[in-house]
Parts: C-alpha cells; sequence; structure tokens
C-alpha cells in the first residue's frame, strides 16, 4: 500500500509539473500586441505612413475647439458683434463676457489646450523626421526622399505651426503694435513633447513669437511645393503661395504694412487680371455664392479645412450653427 | 501517458477496496426540526468514519453501521449538529434545533470554504434567500443594507444600471473602486456596458437572483489576498445552487410587481408659471429703468388654448411617467443522488420600470451537476445561459446626461406647464428640434418673436426613439477533483465568461437630437470572451491531535479580449425608416474598440490552528498582468485569531453562561487594484484618425512606462462574539486601509500639449497629463454586526439583526502639492479632491440667503465682502456700500461642503414569524454625507423653465421675508445655475423602508393531499418609505457614474429617482 501511495504521489507531481511547464509557455500573452495602436518605431518606415503624419497635423489644426471652428466665433464674439441670449456656458459666454474663471467647459482653458495639442504634434513629427533620417534614407523610400518630399513635409509642417501660434497670439496676447511686441507673448514651444519633463518655460514676447512666425513662413516659402503633387489637393494642403498669403496677414496684424504690400505682390499681380503669377493661380472667383457652394474649391480658396460626416467639428462647434438663421438643435444647457 | 492513467485507476480501486469493512448491523429513524417537520437531506454520518447517509423526503434514514461505531452525527444547514450515542439502539429519533447563530455556517472563500468558526479574516455572508424574491434586475441591487463595510447606492430609477458599490469606502481614484465579482469561481465581467449612453446595460443582470445559493464579500486583507493585484476594492464571490443529496424537488418562483414613482417634485401649473415668469419680465424692466435703459421687455407668457378653447395645463409627468408592471418566474429542479446531485433552472422576468419605454427582460437558463466519478474522483459543471434585454428613454440620467436637452428626469422640470404636447390637430408640437412655444412670446424680442424652447418635446423622443442594449452571455466551468490521499486533493478548473452585446439606438428626424442629423441610427457590436483555468492542490492534516494544517497551493490564468466596433448612420431616406438597416446619406465609424489582456498568477494559502483556539492564516498571490510595464507584483495578507471561549478556564468559568463564545482576530495585508486600467495603458502609442476623407497618423498617447499596480495596505481587527447561549451573537471590526500608489493623472504644462485623446476631444481630461503612481488615501472605520432573537417559542419567533458601518476617508497625497482635482457633473463642476479632506467634497459659495431689504441673493466672499445679485440690474454689487463687486467665484470663494461618502451607513432587519406567517422588515439607512442638489439649483432658474411651487415664497415688496430671491427674468446667478452655492448643498442622511414583506406558508398537512412539499405566499413593498431631510426626489441619486463616481459623489442633477415597487409572488415546491 505504501508503495502505491509513493506513486500515485510520483503521478500527482508529474501531472503537476506537467501542467505548470504549459502554464510558463503562456508568458508571451503578457505582451498582447494592440491591433489598432501603433508602436513609435514603426511610423516613419513607409513613405505612405509619413503621409499619414502629415495629414495628421492639419487634422490637429482644424479640430472644432481651434481653426475647425471656434477661433473663428470667438474672434467674432469678442469683436461684440453678438448679442447674448441664452447665458449658455456651451456656447461662447465665457469668451462674450471676458471671464476667466476655471470651469469644466472653458473656452479659454480648451482653445489653449487645442493650439498647443497642434503644436507638439508638429514639433513631434519634426523632431521624427530628423531622428528617422536614416531610414527615410533607404528602401522603401525614394532615393531623393530626404532631400524633396521631406522637406516639402517640413515646410507643412512649420507653416501649420506658424498658423498655429499667429492664431493663438491673437486671442492670448496683446497685438503687436502695443508697445512694438514687448508685451507678453505665449510660450514658444519648438521641441517634442513626449514624456513628463520639459514643463518650465517662460512665455516670450509677443515680438519672439512673430519672429518664429516668420522664420517658419520664410521657410515655408523656399520649400513648399510650387504647385501640389498630383493627386494633393491645392485647397486642403499647403504650397508656395499657402504661406506667401499667410505671411500678408501676419505683417498685416504686426502693422508691417510695407512687408503686407511685398508680400502681396507675389501673389497680386498690379495690372489685370489679377491672377497670381506663379504657383496656384489664385484669383477672386467673379461669383461670391460659388466661393462657398461644394465642393468649396475655387481659385479663391487659399487653404481650407474639409470636413465629412466622418470628420465632423463637433457638437456646437460648427460655424453653422453660430451663423445660420434658424433654430436648430442645442444638445445641453447648463 | 496510458500507463499513468491505468495506475491511477488501479489506485483508484485500491483505495476503494481498501475502505471496504464489514457492516453488520442497521439503525434507522427520523430526523425533524424543533418545530415538528421533517427535514429532507439531513446529514447522518457515523462518528469517526466517513460512513454516512441522508434523509428522505420524510425525514427518514435508513443506515449499516459497522459494530465499533459508538455514535451518530446528525447534520443540516442551518441547524445545530447533534451527537447521539448508539449504544444498542436500532431506531434513533433527534430532533434538530434551529440555528441561529451562523457561527457554524460555511463561508466561501478565495478557491475553497471555511467555517465561520474558523475564520480570522473579514467576510461577510448574505444568503441567496434574502434577494431572491427582490425585484431587482441584478442580484447586487439587491444587496443594499444587507452587509456591513458594504455600501451600495442606487443612483438612478433607470433598470438595470449599475449600482455603485463601496467595499470599505472609496480605494482608488482614476481606477475603479468596485469590487472583483467572482461568479462560481470564475470573475465576471461588471459595470455598464453599453455602448449607448441612455441605456444602462450591468452584464450582472445575466444572473437569475433566484439561482444564486449565497453571496460572500471579502473584506480585508486576509481574506482578499487570495486575489491578489484585483482586490483592493474588496471581492464579492457568488455561489449558485446546487442539488442536494436525497432530495428531489421541483421548485417555482413567480412574482408580479407594479413600480410607480414617488416624491416627484412639484412644479408650477399653467397659471402660476404665466404668473411667476411674467411677474420676472417686470421686475425684469425695472431693474432696466433703474439704470437709465429701456424697459422694453415683453410680458410674453400667455395662455393657449386648446381645441375646446380651455387654457392647456400639462402636467408633464403624465407623459413620462407610468406604473410599470413586471413579472419574474423561475422554475427548477434539483435533487442528488449518492453519486450525482443537479440543479437546473430556466428563469423569465419581464420588468417594466416606472419610466415610459424603460424595460428589462431576461430569459435564463443554469444546469450545475456535481458527480462523484469515482470514490475521490469528482467532476462537475456550472453553466448559465442568459439573453437579457434593456431598454430605456434618454432620461439624463445615465452618465455624461445630466445636461441633455433631451432627459426624462429634466423636462418636466423645466418645460413649461402653457404648452400642449400635441396641437390641436394632434400632431407633435415642436419647433425646429424643440418644443413649440404655444403662445408664450420671446420676452427680449422687440419684434414679438415666439419664445425659442430649445429643450425637446419629450412625447416626440418616447414615440420614436428607442436606445437597447441585448447581452447574450455564457457564463459557466467544469471542474474535476481528486482526492489523492486522505487530505491531499488535486483541484482543476477551466471557465468561461462569454458576453455578446448588441447596442442600438434611434432619433428621428421630427425633432429632438436626430433633428439636425436628420435622424440617425446607431448599431453596435462588442464581444467580451474570457477564458480562465484554475488548478488547486489542498492538503488538509490533522497531526498530533490539535494541529491543524490546511495548505493550498495553485495557479490561475486569465485571458480577455473585448472588441466593439458600430457605425452611426445619419441623414434618414425618409421618416418611415427606424432602423439602422434602413437607407441614410452618412455613416461614420463609431464606438470601436479593441482590448485584450491576460493574468498569470500563483497563489498559495495555509490555515494552521491549534486545538481550535489558535488560528493562523497565511495568503500569497504573485501576479503577473500585461497592462503594466512592470508586469509582476507580490500580494499577501496574514492573520491570526484566538478563541478565548474554547479555553478550559473559561469554559469553567463564570462568564461562560453570559459570553459562550469570544474570538479576537486581527489581520494585515497588501493588495493591488488593476481594475479599469487600460490594457495598453503602459505603451507609448500612435493611431489613425481623417483629415476629411483622407486617413491620418498621430502620436496619441505618451503611455506610462513605470506605471504599476495601486497598493492597497489593508489592517484590521476584530472581535466576534456569541451571548447566552448564542441568543445574541455579532462582531465588532475596526478597519484601516491605506491606498498607496494611487494611480493620478500627472498634469503637464498644457502648453506641451500632450496628447491623452483624438483630435477633436480636446477637453478630455487624459490631455496634457500622463499617469503615474503618485498619490495615497485612507480609509478608516468600524463595523458591527448583531443578531438576536429575543423571542423563541413554538408559535412566535423574532429575530432582529442589524449592520452599522462607519467610514472616514482622507486624501493624503496628490500628484503635486497644493493640487485640486476636479470631477465635472458634464458641464458643470461641483466635486473637488484636496489632500486633507475626503475625496470629492462640494465646493460651494456660501449664500447668506435674500436680503430682505431688496430680495437679492446674498453671498460671502472670502475677502470679507457680502455680495449681492440683481440681474440685468446692475450685477454684483457689495451690501454694505452699494458699489459694483467682483463676482463671486467657486475656486477664490468658495468653501468645502462634505464628506459627499456617508460616514455611516448600515441595514436593520426584523423577521417575525406567528405560526404560518412571516413577516420581514428591512430598513437601509446611511448619514454624514452631503449632496449637491443641482436639481433644485434648475428648478428655480428664472429663463423660461418651470419652477418648484416654493418659488411662490420669493421676496416681493409685500413679502419681504420670502426664501427665494425676487424673481428676475433670464436670471440663472441668482438661485445656482451658473454659480454653485451652498444654498442648493443638502445634509443627505434618510433611512428607508427598502423592504416590507408578508408571507404565508401553507401548512404541510394541507398539502401532502395534492402532493405538495410547500407553498408560500407573500406580498412585499420595495423602498416602502423614506424618512429624510433632503428636498431632492431621492438622497440616493448620484449623477456621476462609472469612474467618476470615484471623486464625483453626491451630486444630484436632473437624475430620476428609485421607483417604489409592490410585489405579490409565490414559491411552490412539489
Amino acid at each position: 500500500m505504501k508503495s502505491s501511495i509513493t506513486k500515485i504521489l510520483t503521478t500527482g507531481l508529474c501531472a503537476a509539473t506537467l501542467a505548470f511547464g504549459t502554464f510558463s509557455c503562456q508568458n508571451d500573452l503578457l505582451d498582447p500586441v494592440p491591433t489598432t495602436l501603433y508602436p513609435q518605431d514603426i511610423v516613419f518606415d513607409t513613405p505612405a505612413r509619413v503621409l499619414l503624419q502629415v495629414n495628421n497635423l492639419y487634422a490637429f489644426v482644424k479640430v472644432g475647439t481651434f481653426l475647425g471652428g471656434r477661433v473663428q466665433v470667438y474672434g467674432d464674439v469678442r469683436a461684440n458683434d453678438f448679442l447674448n441670449m441664452r447665458n449658455n456656458g456651451v456656447t461662447a459666454l465665457g469668451v462674450w463676457n471676458h471671464t476667466l474663471t476655471e470651469q469644466s467647459q472653458n473656452d479659454v482653458v480648451n482653445t489653449w489646450a487645442a493650439g498647443y495639442l497642434a503644436i507638439n504634434q508638429i514639433n513631434v513629427f519634426l523632431a521624427g523626421l530628423e531622428t528617422n533620417a536614416a531610414k527615410l534614407g533607404a528602401t522603401p523610400f525614394p532615393a531623393n526622399y530626404v532631400t524633396t518630399t521631406a522637406v516639402n513635409y517640413q515646410a507643412e509642417a512649420r507653416l501649420l505651426r506658424a498658423l498655429s501660434y499667429y492664431s493663438l497670439l491673437q486671442l492670448y496676447a496683446r497685438p503687436f503694435i502695443d508697445g512694438n511686441g514687448s508685451k507678453p507673448g505665449l510660450p514658444l514651444r519648438l521641441k517634442a513633447e513626449v514624456d513628463g519633463t520639459g514643463n518650465d518655460l517662460a512665455r516670450s514676447s509677443v515680438a519672439e513669437v512673430y519672429a518664429q512666425i516668420l522664420a517658419d513662413l520664410n521657410f515655408a516659402e523656399l520649400n513648399l511645393p510650387l504647385t501640389p503633387a498630383t493627386g494633393v489637393s491645392a485647397v486642403t494642403r499647403a504650397h508656395r503661395n499657402t504661406a506667401i498669403a499667410l505671411k500678408t496677414r501676419v505683417y498685416l496684424s504686426m502693422g508691417r504694412y510695407d512687408d503686407v504690400i511685398r508680400e502681396a505682390n507675389k501673389l497680386v499681380p498690379a495690372t489685370a487680371p489679377y491672377v497670381a503669377p506663379t504657383g496656384v493661380r489664385h484669383a477672386l472667383n467673379p461669383s461670391i455664392a460659388a466661393v462657398f457652394a461644394a465642393p468649396q474649391e475655387t481659385s479663391e480658396s487659399i487653404l481650407s479645412f474639409p470636413f465629412t460626416a466622418q470628420n465632423a467639428p463637433g457638437t456646437q462647434n460648427q460655424l453653422a450653427f453660430y451663423y445660420r438663421p434658424r433654430p436648430r438643435a442645442m444638445a445641453s444647457t447648463p | 501517458m496510458r500507463g499513468r492513467i491505468l495506475l491511477f485507476l488501479l489506485m483508484v480501486f485500491a483505495v476503494m477496496a481498501h475502505d471496504l469493512q464489514a457492516q453488520d448491523r442497521t439503525v434507522s429513524g427520523t430526523v425533524l426540526g424543533s418545530d415538528g417537520t421533517a427535514i429532507p437531506g439531513a446529514t447522518v454520518i457515523v462518528k469517526g468514519t466517513k460512513l454516512g447517509a441522508s434523509t428522505d423526503p420524510d425525514g427518514k434514514f435508513s443506515l449499516s453501521v459497522p459494530t465499533t461505531a459508538s455514535a451518530l452525527v446528525f447534520s443540516y444547514v442551518g441547524y445545530d449538529s447533534k451527537e447521539v450515542a448508539i449504544g444498542n439502539q436500532s431506531t434513533i429519533n433527534v430532533s434538530l434545533k434551529v440555528n441561529t447563530t451562523g457561527l457554524d455556517e460555511v463561508v466561501v472563500v478565495g478557491y475553497g470554504t471555511q467555517a465561520r468558526r474558523d475564520l480570522t479574516g473579514s467576510v461577510a455572508s448574505i444568503s441567496g434567500k434574502e434577494i431572491a424574491t427582490a425585484p431587482v434586475q441584478s442580484f447586487d441591487q439587491a444587496l443594499q443594507g444587507r452587509a456591513s463595510g458594504v455600501n451600495i447606492t442606487t443612483p438612478n430609477g433607470v433598470l438595470n444600471n449599475p449600482p455603485v458599490v463601496r467595499v470599505r469606502g472609496v480605494n482608488s481614484i482614476t481606477l475603479s473602486s468596485e469590487p472583483l465579482y467572482v461568479i462560481d469561481g470564475i470573475p465576471a465581467f461588471s459595470g455598464n456596458s453599453s455602448a449607448v449612453g441612455s441605456v444602462p446595460n450591468n452584464p450582472l443582470g445575466n444572473v437569475n437572483p433566484s439561482d444564486i445559493e449565497s453571496i460572500d464579500v471579502l473584506k480585508d486583507a486576509s481574506a482578499t489576498a487570495i486575489y491578489g493585484s484585483r482586490a483592493a476594492g474588496g471581492v464579492i464571490l457568488v455561489t449558485t445552487k446546487k442539488g442536494k443529496k436525497g432530495q428531489s424537488r421541483v421548485s417555482l418562483d413567480s412574482w408580479a410587481g407594479w413600480s410607480r414613482p414617488v416624491r416627484l417634485f412639484d412644479v408650477l401649473n399653467a397659471e402660476q408659471y404665466i404668473g411667476i415668469k411674467n411677474e420676472a419680465v417686470r421686475n425684469l424692466n425695472a431693474n432696466r429703468i433703474a439704470l437709465g435703459q429701456t424697459g422694453t421687455n415683453v410680458e410674453g407668457f400667455k395662455p393657449y388654448l386648446d381645441a375646446s378653447g380651455n387654457p392647456v395645463d400639462t402636467d408633464w409627468y403624465d407623459y413620462i411617467y407610468r406604473t410599470g408592471f413586471s413579472t419574474s418566474n423561475t422554475l427548477n429542479f434539483s435533487g442528488g443522488t449518492e453519486k450525482t446531485s443537479y440543479y437546473t433552472s430556466v428563469g423569465y422576468t419581464n420588468q417594466n420600470g416606472m419610466l415610459e419605454e424603460n424595460e428589462f427582460r431576461r430569459i435564463s437558463a443554469r444546469l450545475n451537476l456535481d458527480h462523484k466519478l469515482f470514490r475521490n474522483v469528482s467532476i462537475g459543471t456550472r453553466v448559465g445561459y442568459s439573453n437579457s434585454r434593456n431598454q430605456a428613454p434618454n432620461s439624463g440620467s445615465t452618465a455624461g446626461g445630466a445636461f441633455g436637452t433631451a432627459g426624462l428626469g429634466r423636462l418636466p422640470l423645466v418645460l413649461p406647464p402653457n404648452v400642449p404636447a400635441r396641437n390641436p390637430d394632434g400632431t407633435y408640437n415642436t419647433s425646429g428640434a424643440g418644443i413649440g412655444p404655444g403662445s408664450n412670446l420671446e420676452p427680449t424680442s422687440s419684434t414679438g418673436a415666439r419664445l425659442g424652447i430649445n429643450y425637446y418635446n419629450p412625447l416626440v423622443d418616447l414615440e420614436n426613439n428607442y436606445f437597447t442594449s441585448e447581452g447574450n452571455e455564457i457564463q459557466g466551468s467544469v471542474y474535476a477533483s481528486w482526492e489523492i490521499v486522505k487530505g491531499l486533493t488535486a483541484r482543476t478548473s477551466y471557465g468561461i465568461n462569454n458576453i455578446l452585446f448588441e447596442d442600438k439606438s434611434f432619433n428621428t428626424p421630427l425633432a429632438g437630437d436626430g433633428f439636425s442629423t436628420v435622424g440617425s441610427a446607431s448599431n453596435f457590436n462588442r464581444v467580451n470572451m474570457r477564458w480562465n483555468w484554475q488548478n488547486t492542490v489542498q492538503y488538509d492534516r490533522t497531526l498530533g491531535e490539535k494541529h491543524n494544517v490546511s495548505l493550498l497551493v495553485g495557479n490561475e490564468q486569465q485571458h480577455t479580449q473585448t472588441e466593439r466596433w458600430g457605425a452611426t448612420r445619419t441623414g434618414v431616406a425618409d421618416a418611415f425608416l427606424t432602423n439602422y438597416q434602413g437607407t441614410y446619406t452618412n455613416i461614420a465609424a463609431a464606438g470601436n474598440f479593441q482590448g485584450e489582456n491576460y493574468l498569470l498568477s500563483y497563489f498559495g494559502r495555509l490555515n494552521y490552528d491549534f486545538g481550535k483556539k489558535y488560528l493562523a492564516s497565511l495568503n500569497f498571490r504573485r501576479d503577473g498582468y500585461s497592462a503594466w510595464a512592470n508586469k509582476w507584483g507580490n500580494f499577501y495578507g496574514a492573520s491570526l485569531g484566538y478563541i478565548l471561549s474554547e479555553e478550559e478556564f473559561w469554559k469553567n468559568g463564570p462568564l461562560t453562561s453570559a459570553v459562550n463564545f469570544l474570538k479576537f482576530t486581527g489581520s494585515y495585508g497588501e493588495v493591488g487594484n488593476s481594475q479599469g486600467v487600460d490594457d495598453f495603458a503602459s505603451l507609448l502609442t500612435y493611431e489613425n484618425n481623417l483629415y476629411g476623407d483622407n486617413a491620418t497618423l498621430y502620436f496619441s498617447n505618451p503611455g506610462s512606462p513605470l506605471l504599476t499596480w495601486e497598493t492597497s495596505k489593508k489592517s484590521d481587527l476584530g472581535l466576534t462574539f456569541g451571548l447566552f447561549g448564542d441568543r445574541v451573537t455579532g462582531d465588532l471590526t475596526y478597519y484601516r486601509n491605506l491606498v498607496d500608489g494611487l494611480i493620478l493623472r500627472v498634469p503637464q504644462a498644457p502648453s506641451k500639449g500632450i496628447p491623452g485623446a483624438g483630435p477633436g476631444d480636446v477637453g478630455n481630461v487624459n490631455n496634457n497629463s500622463y499617469l503615474a503612481n503618485v498619490g495615497s488615501m485612507r480609509n478608516t472605520g468600524i463595523e458591527l454586526n448583531l443578531r438576536a432573537s429575543p423571542v423563541q417559542t413554538t408559535n412566535f419567533t423574532w429575530t432582529v439583526s442589524g449592520n452599522f458601518t462607519t467610514l472616514k476617508n482622507r486624501v493624503l497625497s496628490l500628484a503635486t502639492e497644493g493640487q485640486r482635482i476636479g470631477t465635472a457633473t458634464s458641464l458643470e463642476t461641483v466635486n473637488y479632491t484636496q489632500v486633507g479632506r475626503s475625496v470629492g467634497e462640494l465646493l460651494a459659495v456660501p449664500s447668506l440667503g435674500v436680503n430682505p431689504a431688496n430680495g437679492r441673493r446674498i453671498i460671502q466672499k472670502a475677502d470679507g465682502t457680502v455680495a449681492q445679485y440683481n440681474h440685468l440690474g446692475g450685477g454684483w454689487t457689495d451690501r454694505a456700500t452699494g458699489l459694483a463687486t467682483a463676482a463671486p467665484n467657486q475656486l477664490v470663494d468658495g468653501v468645502y461642503y462634505g464628506p459627499t461618502l456617508p460616514t455611516y451607513y448600515g441595514g436593520f432587519d426584523n423577521t417575525f414569524r406567528y405560526r404560518s406567517f412571516d413577516l420581514g422588515v428591512f430598513i437601509q439607512y446611511s448619514g454624514g454625507n452631503y449632496i449637491y442638489n443641482g436639481t433644485k439649483a434648475g428648478l428655480h432658474d428664472q429663463r423660461f423653465w418651470n419652477n418648484a411651487v416654493d418659488i411662490l415664497d420669493r421676496w416681493t415688496e409685500s413679502n419681504t421675508s420670502g426664501s427665494w430671491p425676487r424673481v428676475v427674468y433670464g436670471d440663472n446667478v441668482s438661485n445656482g445655475s451658473a454659480l454653485v452655492m451652498s444654498n442648493n448643498v443638502e445634509k443627505g442622511d434618510f433611512a428607508r423602508l427598502r423592504n416590507v414583506a408578508l408571507g404565508y406558508s401553507v401548512k404541510p398537512s394541507f398539502l401532502t393531499t395534492y402532493n405538495i412539499a410547500s407553498l408560500r405566499i407573500y406580498a412585499q413593498v420595495q423602498n416602502a418609505a423614506l424618512i429624510t431631510g433632503y428636498s431632492g426626489i431621492d438622497p440616493e441619486i448620484s449623477t456621476n457614474s462609472g469612474t467618476t463616481a470615484n471623486t464625483g459623489a453626491g451630486v444630484d442633477r436632473n437624475s430620476v429617482g428609485q421607483a417604489r415597487t409592490y410585489t405579490v409572488g409565490f414559491n411552490i415546491g412539489f
């Protein structure tokens, strides 16, 4: 009897060991690979994937909270062109009131966040182009990718960064003409932020921010393609004339009118037919209605942000919500 | 391998043969209860052997006993065991006494069971009987007030909304504070799983409460450590029923119930509404004129006449609430032989809530089998299948819905009563998305424009929109256990828990939320798949008579996959279409999600006692979890116990008659919390999105490469006692839970632009932060359970039991010095979490009431100024000087009101039996907390919104002591809509008559002629009465749910309360 108990014990032990042996094989399950999330080390692997990241820079700039709706509305609301009837805190009441209280629905805080989320996407992409330079110089990338396409992308990124800083400056700083840019401007973030470091950064002056904006736009003017490549929209992606056009606006805001004229002359000849002489042939459209009629891609459009049913600006951000005169749904009211 | 099996089988027979002994006489008899009724299924064992039998349906037994046998031991669950010497008797009749102490009951602990007497950890047990007849959707709802240390709140009255369950306080801030639910050994899915916001779906509602035998709540480190990294919030173990030996039983449980709303707010009728609103317009004009402006606002509130010329006076409650009828039926068969026992059931319940269009339906089936394959090998299975369908209207009571303009909790409070739901021609009264204004004009319009009402017509929503969530769940396991040698048992169990969800929503293009998108339909498909494999070896041994050792070692793996996909279609081709399958002009992907996690664990438990007097227990678990960067962690819990009353000196001492049982216990340990962490939280990731028609790829999450478990250091000191021969029993426990390494979002400079959500989701709290284990928090309190039987006679018994728990929560550290973490209730933030306070206290500016001199709201500012407000009549001024002053600000001038968690709570249960009648009276109570009654703010808002009737006591020239400020049209400040003020903060103390049940058990003598074993009929009222000083609908309302409930408790914003439910039912057994 005793020996058979020993045998049973041995059998049990063997079975147990066998079982435990199979368990350890499952250790790889401890590192599940997500099927829709990309690890950082593969995002510069193919030309197509890099292009997806370029598209993304536009996507972050055009969110409803930023240039996809709210920034335009806030510009008008601040200028006192609107009458406040509903006291609805969700729809720009804070901006209209010029109040800066810390609230869950806060126009002031959210617009700032949206602008800098876009700026960091741009900075992360620019840093990625540099750290992945070796990858971009080898297959599957074409031979001239580093010297042409990558530089074009850099220019697009810097144009969008300039646009973002310019838009934020209009809302969060004194105008340039007040003290010639000596007033406090924005924290000038130019490095990729991906971890918990780098929180401390003093505000640059308005002039310093404008200097960076102009540096970015000058780089963009030099390095953007004259006209977009085949298959790329001239309306929703930047090209050389986009940079020039934006520069006119920047100089206008700075009160540097001679520079405005200088830049504008690059786009609009002094004599008829007033069509841009180089690059995309921008011109005023004979019909103002046609400019806003679908597909909104006339030669008058210098840079537009596309929206689709799948890529909407979000509730109560859309321009039509504010500018279209008819009763409409209001999803929430505090 | 074949050799091994053969060897194994041989051994089995050898062991069996070894136990065959000479058996040479028969003893028979009857086992009765003290009331004289037979006890079927009682166990009779020959003392010192494993020989035994169980009684038949008449309580009779017959058993062969060896000549050497000295005594028989009779036992049955719920009765005291009895030992009877055999002597020369061949017939032994015994009567067993009902056991009231519960000290001998078997408690389910992790991966095993233990007698309560030997327990050194803290475990609360609830019998299935206590919850079987409750008219609830999921069993967790029925646990309210039933166990000490377990606080359960019903946050709203929508069917199958998960209750908020807190074992010994809030145990996390960003992760889940909910306990781990384990059903028959397999961890279950819990929490709202619906993709459609309006309709909640708690997967625990898939379990038929009638199938539950017992529920055990593991609370301290000693009891929970065996569940390691998932145990910080406590563990709730659910055991389903199994067949009993010798009893073949058919049983039918049925009830029918009626639910209706209680304590609805009284709002103004049409005439009062018109009067108050026009008075507000007059006051507005007076304010403007006083400032030298023109007072041209129009007194535009006018009666609207119906087809027969009478003024419309709509009671919006009539359209929204109803008396909902519900039924539930469960049929089960159970029984068992020496070798096999079975329990099988089918159930069907169809419940209609007090809200129109709120329904819950469940079809369920269960099969539990246990079979003795050989003498020492058992196999078995637990399988449950259910289909549940949840439907709810947009109640505005579920997560994120508080300020929706469609919420049914809110609409009857804001909609003008002088406006009809239907036009005289029978069509819906709408204007654009909102409701039509009737005859009302916009007071601020100089052109006679009609009043613009952005709120919806609820009738359009109720009759055309739908929101459903349907779940199909299969949950079950198979096991085999092998007693290798006496005392050494190996067990393996493999279980699955798969749920398929289909969630749908439809919004009509006619009006409401679907108006601007011209109708919308969404469908979502979600699959939760989990497998769980457990292997344990248990060894029980008594050494040298008094050293009892029990050792468990085991391994567990659990793999979970979650996938959801869906889409929203907008622009319906025609209002004829009402579902997703129709044609729409647009479609956008929605709700897509993919997750996967894996938990690999090794664990062990050593229980030791010396002479049932000195007890010790040591639990250990090592977990590897896929979501963390640092995969592995160790968790443990240890406890000691001392049963003083087992000492000889006590037994012989003078106190023994008064104190017959006395046990001291203490435990300490560290367990973890991983529940609710994102499956891929530690990874730096990129994701795809869209730029118009083009795809994008964006940096989506910085990841948290150092992230690991939250650690819960739990200590526990307990005292268990039995007094006067167990007439009074109870226990008293002190607990202390220090949660360390709380996972918090470490805020980053907003200019860094660290993403945490997709483009467009700018307000997401995950932006500009990353997760780290940085905070700490402490929960302390005492728990007291008492149980007594003051009257125990043949005809009349009275049993009373109660539990009481205190809780003190303190936040000890957060991510940064002086951090104040706000938790938003949709558009409003009332709760703030700060070091040195309880989580999520209410921050409100102190209201000093109404200035009797001018009827303005007065607010105490932090700088000492007393400010008063006059809407569009000078705004905020200093009461002392009359000069303008800055508006009070919640963050600057607010003071804390808290805690929002009850500081004490419990339940009080009385059971009376008189002959065949039984009466149960169960009271649940809670208090010490504050509630922000935001609904009250809305009810006194002076826009076009309707008001509570108490607004009639507003300040006027002739009523200068009015309790509400002078009404001024458009004023959303004075009463709290735009400013969180103390006027709307109230105490939350309450006592609720949760359940009163009267039952009658038909006499067995009458039933036997019809071959019926038992029949009980009953009637009960759920939520029968509420005593509270709280002025809202229900002090339990909690608008914030899910993880926001951790730090967002105690906010009542436009939610619907709990229904009162009357049920009648019967239980019949054959």
